[in-house]
């Protein structure tokens, strides 16, 4: 669309234009005389009005050097006196104004997604932030995979635990009920080691699905 | 004529501008929202192991 938008307005662009060359051909001749002409006036009345405005802009910086002269010898005098106050004031001045500028710069820089920030472009600033998001989600991964050694080592415990409380019940140091409570605890633990290990398995599987959902998205 | 081209280009540019603008912001939403989901992700098993850490040392005192 863009495209037919643009070729369309430099067809009409160059229409015109030819029809403007065909039409100007005849004339061409005469004007170009004309215009010569009129060059040469317009060179000499520019020149003459560059020196009279050089020998104004002279004698005015001529003026203003007297001029401050004569100011600075009298407002040395006042300057002693008042110059504490003065200099304190424009300090204040400047440094609200440059406060005020730099609050502006950073405005113009928020969040606005797409318009330049810094020197980065929509895309750019994107492509950016794609990244900076497949670091983030490649750390998280990194700590889902030290949930997976918890796992590991509940397991190994759960083995270890079982065995022992099997050995206190062969002992008879535990009862019968003592042996059942032991192994309902037991057997909550690796419940919850399941159900850990799903939710790592899955967490991983998204990590895989959003960081290839992010590298599609400026593929 | 030049005119009338130069302020097609113009307004062209403007569009392709905003236009880049909402794309780039669609994908910035959706690279916050993965960032978010996986966020939420990540914490529900750290909370989770965090968990079951203390049952794993409670099976010491069985």
């Amino acid at each position: 669309m863009k495209k037919l938008i643009i070729l369309f307005f430099a067809i009409l662009l160059i229409a015109g234009t030819q029809t403007a060359i065909a039409q100007g051909n005849s004339q061409k001749e005469k004007s170009k005389k004309e215009l010569k002409e009129k060059g040469k006036d317009l060179k000499e009345k520019g020149e003459k009005k560059v020196r009279e405005v050089k020998e104004k802009h002279e004698k005015g910086k001529e003026k203003e050097h007297k001029d401050k002269d004569k100011e600075r010898e009298h407002d040395e005098d006042d300057d002693s006196r008042d110059n504490g106050k003065i200099k304190d004031k424009d300090n204040k001045k400047e440094k609200k104004e440059k406060k005020e500028k730099v609050e502006k710069e950073n405005n113009g820089k928020g969040n606005a997604y797409g318009k330049n920030k810094g020197d980065l472009t929509g895309r750019e600033f994107g492509q950016a932030r794609a990244n900076e998001a497949k670091n983030k989600i490649e750390e998280r991964e990194v700590r889902i995979k030290r949930s997976e050694d918890t796992v590991e080592k509940g397991r190994r415990k759960v083995k270890e635990t079982r065995e022992r409380v099997k050995k206190q019940h062969e002992n008879k140091e535990i009862n019968d009920k003592e042996l059942e409570e032991k192994e309902v605890k037991i057997k909550s633990v690796e419940e919850d080691l399941n159900d850990l290990e799903e939710k790592i398995k899955k967490g991983k599987e998204k990590a895989l699905q959003k960081k290839k959902e992010i590298e599609t998205i400026y593929e | 004529m030049t005119f009338a081209f130069f302020v097609s280009i113009i307004t062209i540019s403007c569009t392709d501008k905003k236009k880049e603008e909402e794309k780039t912001k669609a994908a910035v939403e959706k690279i916050e929202a993965a960032e978010k989901e996986m966020e939420t992700i990540s914490n529900e098993i750290e909370e989770k192991t965090n968990t079951i850490e203390k049952e794993i040392n409670e099976l010491d005192n069985l």
